[in-house]
C-alpha cells in the first residue's frame, strides 16, 4: 500500500520550510544537552555523577538519531511507500517502542501505564514503520503529559486498537491530524509524528482517531489527548 | 561563590536540558528551580517572592517561551526574563525583544555566556529595585518624616507648612533642641516647587567664625592661605532650592549685614572677588534662641531678624505635645524593633507609659528617640519597662506649683511662685515670650528682665540640684 505526499506544491513547498525550521530547531535542543553534558562531565568528580552526565549525552545523542530517522521516513512517505506487512507479535513491538520512548521523552514526573497484556499478539504488521508511529505517538504523550501517560492495547475481531491518553492540555479546539502541518501558535511541533502514524495506520488497514483522554485531568475543565491507532489482523 | 548570586527558575520541557543548566548555574553560585510546565512555573512564581530571573525554552509543548515570557513580564515586570530557542531566526529575536525578553539566545547555548547575561540581568533587577528603593525613600523623605504626632499643636504646624511651603517667602523656624527643627524645613523645601532643586543645609553654631563667610558666600582662589582654587558657597549651591540656615541665632554679630546684604540683594560676593553673583534659593532659618531677646539685648540685628522672618512656624517642645508623647514613643519602638530584627515590634508597658508622659524632655524628640533606641536596646521582654528608661526618666518628679498647700513646709515664697508661675506659663506658651508675656499681663521688656532676674539667681545658686528633681512633689493644685 502507498501513501501520498501533500498535494499541492505550494503546501509542499511550505512544509519543506517549516520542516527545516523545525529540524534547525530539533538539532540545536539535543545537540545543547549533549554539548552542555560534555562540558559538565569535565567539571564532576564522582563516578555517579559523571555516569549521570553520560546518560544525558546519550540521551541527546538517541534523539539526534531519532531527527534523523523521522527525517528519512518523512522522505520515504514524500516518495510513497509500500507498506511490507509480515507476521509479528505486536505486543512485544509496542512494548519495545513505549521502552525506546521513555528513553527519548521520559520525565521523572511523569508516570507511564503500559496494559498491553503478557501475552503475544501476533497480526501482519510492518515493524520498522509501526514501531517508529508508535514511539512517536507515545513520545508526543511523554511530552505533553502532566503526570501520567496511559498506553491500552485492545484486541478486536477484526484489528487491535492502541490508545495512548496523556493528561496533558489536550489538542485544541478544531485540531485536525490530517492537516496538521499547518504550524500551531504556541505549540511546538508540526504534526509529523501523526501525520507519519495516520499514514502507517492506514497502510494496516487501520486508521488514526484523536479524542478527549479519559485519564483525570489535571486542572478542573482540562482534557488531555488520546490517540487510537487501529490496525486491522 | 555562594547562592547570593541569584536564584533563577529555569523553563524547559526537556528535562535533560533543565537539568544541565541547573547544574551548571548551581556551580556558578546561582539557587536554581527548574520547571518542565510553564504553567508550573507560572504557579510558583505566583507562590514565591524572591526570584532575580527566569531562563525559558521557546519550543515547548504547553505554552510557547514567548507566550509564557509576555505573562510573566506582565505578572512581575522588572523580572528579566532569558529566551533560549533552538531558532537563530531574527524573526524570532524581534519576538523575544517584542514580549518583553531581557536576552535572547540561541541554543546550544554556552554556559558562560549564558551565567553572563543572568549575572547582568540579576545586577539589573536589583538596580532597578535600589532605584525603586530609592524613590520610594525619596517620597517618604518629602512627608515631614518623624513629625509623629497628631495632637493639636503639631496638627497647626503641618498647616502652616502646607500654607507656607508653594510660595517663597523666607520661614523662621523656632524651636527648642530636639524638637525637629531640620525635619520641618525639609518638609517645607518638599511641599515646595523647589523640591527637585537642592536642600542645602549649614549649622552656623558648627562653622567657625573665621570660615562662615566663604562657606556661605564661597571664594575665590588665592582668597586666603588655603585657597587653593574658586569655591562655590553654599548659596550657589542651593540655586534653585533651599538654604537651612540652622542656628542662626549664633551667626556672629559681624557676619550678620553680610548675610542681611546679600538676602536684599539677591547676589553674594565671594571672598576674595569683586564680582556679585545672582542667587535663587529660598531661605528657611531655625533657631532655638528667643530672636526677639537677641535683638532686645543687641546680638542680634532686627533688620536681619525681620528679613528672615516672614513666616514663623514655632515647634511645640514635647513636653506641650500631650499625648504625642506616647505616640512618637511607638514610633521609634516600632523602628527600632525593626532595625534590631524583632518580629513583633515592642511596647510600652503602662508604668513606663505613666512616666514618659510625666517627664518634661527637655531633650525634646530626640532626647526621646535616644531613649527609646536604649530601652529596645536594655528590653527582656516584650514590652518596655520603667527599668528600662533612662535613670533621669524614671527618677523624675513632676515639678508643679503650688497655691494650695496646707503643710507649712509646702508653701513657698511669693518670688519663688512667681518664677515657677512665670516658667510654666512659658512652657505652656512653648517658649515664646511675647505670648507669655501677653498671658502674665506684662509687656515683653518686663518680662526679659524678670528671666534675666530668675537667670542671675539661678547662677547664683548654682551647684544645687535642678529645681525639677529638687524637692517631691507638692500636692497638685491648678498645674494648668
Amino acid at each position: 500500500m502507498t501513501a501520498k505526499a501533500p498535494a499541492s506544491p505550494e503546501a509542499f513547498a511550505y512544509v519543506t520550510q517549516q520542516l527545516l525550521r523545525q529540524v534547525a530547531h530539533d538539532i540545536r535542543s539535543p545537540a545543547g544537552v549533549v554539548q552542555n553534558a560534555i562540558e559538565e562531565l569535565s567539571q564532576r568528580e564522582t563516578p555517579e555523577e559523571r555516569a549521570a552526565m553520560m546518560v544525558m549525552a546519550n540521551r541527546g545523542v538517541r534523539r539526534l538519531l531519532r531527527l534523523a530517522d523521522r527525517l528519512s521516513m518523512v522522505a520515504e512517505l514524500q516518495r510513497g511507500v509500500t507498506f511490507d506487512r509480515q507476521p509479528g507479535d505486536l505486543r512485544n513491538l509496542v512494548d519495545t517502542a513505549t521502552e525506546h520512548a521513555l528513553v527519548l521523552q521520559g520525565r521523572r514526573n511523569v508516570v507511564l501505564d503500559r496494559a498491553i497484556g503478557d501475552d503475544a499478539l501476533s497480526l501482519p504488521l510492518d515493524a520498522r514503520w509501526l514501531s517508529a508511529a508508535t514511539c512517536e505517538v507515545v513520545s508526543n504523550a511523554l511530552r505533553f503529559a502532566r503526570s501520567r501517560v496511559q498506553v491500552t492495547m485492545r484486541p478486536t475481531e477484526k484489528s487491535v486498537e492502541l490508545v495512548v491518553e496523556d493528561d496533558g492540555p489536550g489538542f485544541p479546539e478544531g485540531f485536525d491530524p490530517g492537516g496538521s502541518f499547518a504550524p500551531r501558535e504556541g505549540v511546538q511541533g508540526l504534526g509529523l509524528s501523526l501525520a507519519m502514524a495516520i499514514d502507517v495506520c492506514k497502510g494496516h488497514a487501520g486508521d488514526l482517531r484523536i479524542h478527549r483522554s479519559t485519564l483525570p485531568p489535571y486542572r478542573a475543565g482540562a482534557a488531555g489527548a488520546a490517540v487510537t491507532l487501529e490496525i486491522s489482523r | 561563590m555562594s547562592k547570593s548570586n541569584g536564584r533563577v527558575f529555569i523553563v524547559d520541557d526537556d528535562e535533560s536540558m533543565c537539568d544541565l543548566l541547573s547544574a551548571s548555574l548551581e556551580r556558578q553560585g546561582f539557587g536554581t528551580s527548574t520547571f518542565t510546565m510553564p504553567q508550573d512555573a507560572l504557579d510558583a512564581l505566583n507562590a514565591e517572592g524572591e526570584i532575580d530571573a527566569v531562563i525559558t525554552d521557546v519550543g515547548m509543548t504547553e505554552m510557547s517561551g514567548f507566550a509564557l515570557c509576555e505573562r510573566i513580564v506582565g505578572m512581575r515586570p522588572g523580572l528579566p526574563v532569558i529566551v533560549l530557542t533552538g531558532q537563530g531566526s531574527m524573526e524570532a529575536a524581534v519576538t523575544a525583544m517584542r514580549v518583553g525578553a531581557y536576552d535572547f539566545l540561541t541554543k546550544p547555548v554556552d554556559t558562560k555566556v549564558l551565567s553572563l547575561s543572568i549575572s547582568r540581568a540579576v545586577q539589573h533587577r536589583r538596580l532597578q529595585e535600589e532605584v525603586v528603593r530609592l524613590r520610594s525613600a525619596v517620597a517618604e523623605n518629602k512627608k515631614p518624616r518623624s513629625v509623629v504626632g497628631s495632637g493639636v499643636a503639631m496638627r497647626r504646624v503641618y498647616e502652616l507648612i502646607d500654607r507656607v511651603a508653594p510660595s517663597d517667602a523666607s520661614v523662621l523656624i523656632f524651636g527648642e533642641t530636639g524638637t525637629g527643627k531640620e525635619l520641618i524645613a525639609r518638609a517645607i523645601h518638599n511641599g515646595s516647587p523647589r523640591t527637585d532643586k537642592p536642600f542645602v543645609a549649614i549649622n552656623c553654631a558648627a562653622v567657625p567664625a573665621s570660615l562662615i563667610e566663604s562657606e556661605l558666600f564661597g571664594h575665590a582662589r588665592g582668597a586666603f592661605t588655603d585657597a587653593k582654587s574658586e569655591r562655590k558657597g553654599l548659596f550657589q549651591q542651593a540655586s534653585g532650592g533651599t538654604l537651612f540656615l540652622d542656628e542662626i541665632g549664633e551667626l556672629p554679630i559681624d557676619m550678620q549685614p553680610k548675610l542681611l546684604r546679600a538676602l536684599q540683594e539677591r547676589k553674594v560676593r565671594p571672598v576674595g572677588s569683586n564680582a556679585e553673583i545672582p542667587f535663587d534659593a529660598r531661605i528657611v532659618a531655625a533657631t532655638n534662641r528667643d530672636l526677639e531677646a537677641e535683638v532686645f539685648h543687641k546680638r542680634f540685628r532686627e533688620d536681619l531678624y525681620y528679613r528672615i522672618n516672614v513666616v514663623q512656624i514655632d515647634l511645640p517642645p514635647l513636653r506641650s505635645r500631650g499625648q504625642d508623647v506616647l505616640e512618637l514613643a511607638a514610633h521609634f519602638l516600632a523602628e527600632f524593633s525593626r532595625r534590631g530584627g524583632r518580629e513583633k515590634a515592642l511596647v510600652l508597658s503602662n508604668g513606663a507609659a505613666e512616666k514618659i508622659v510625666h517627664y518634661e524632655w527637655p531633650g525634646n524628640v530626640r532626647e526621646l528617640e535616644n531613649s527609646m533606641e536604649r530601652a529596645v536596646a536594655l528590653a527582656r521582654y516584650g514590652e518596655i519597662m520603667v527599668d528600662d528608661l533612662p535613670d533621669r526618666v524614671r527618677a523624675y518628679r513632676p515639678n508643679q506649683f503650688v497655691i494650695a498647700a496646707d503643710d507649712a513646709s509646702e508653701v513657698v515664697s511669693l518670688q519663688e511662685l512667681e518664677r515657677r508661675y512665670i516658667e510654666r506659663v512659658l512652657k505652656l506658651v512653648g517658649d515664646n515670650k511675647s505670648r507669655a508675656a501677653q498671658i502674665l499681663g506684662v509687656d515683653r521688656r518686663t518680662l526679659y528682665r524678670k528671666l534675666e532676674r530668675f537667670e542671675e539667681e539661678k547662677n547664683a545658686n548654682a551647684g544645687g540640684m535642678p529645681p525639677q528633681q529638687s524637692a517631691p512633689a507638692a500636692p497638685v493644685a491648678g498645674t494648668a
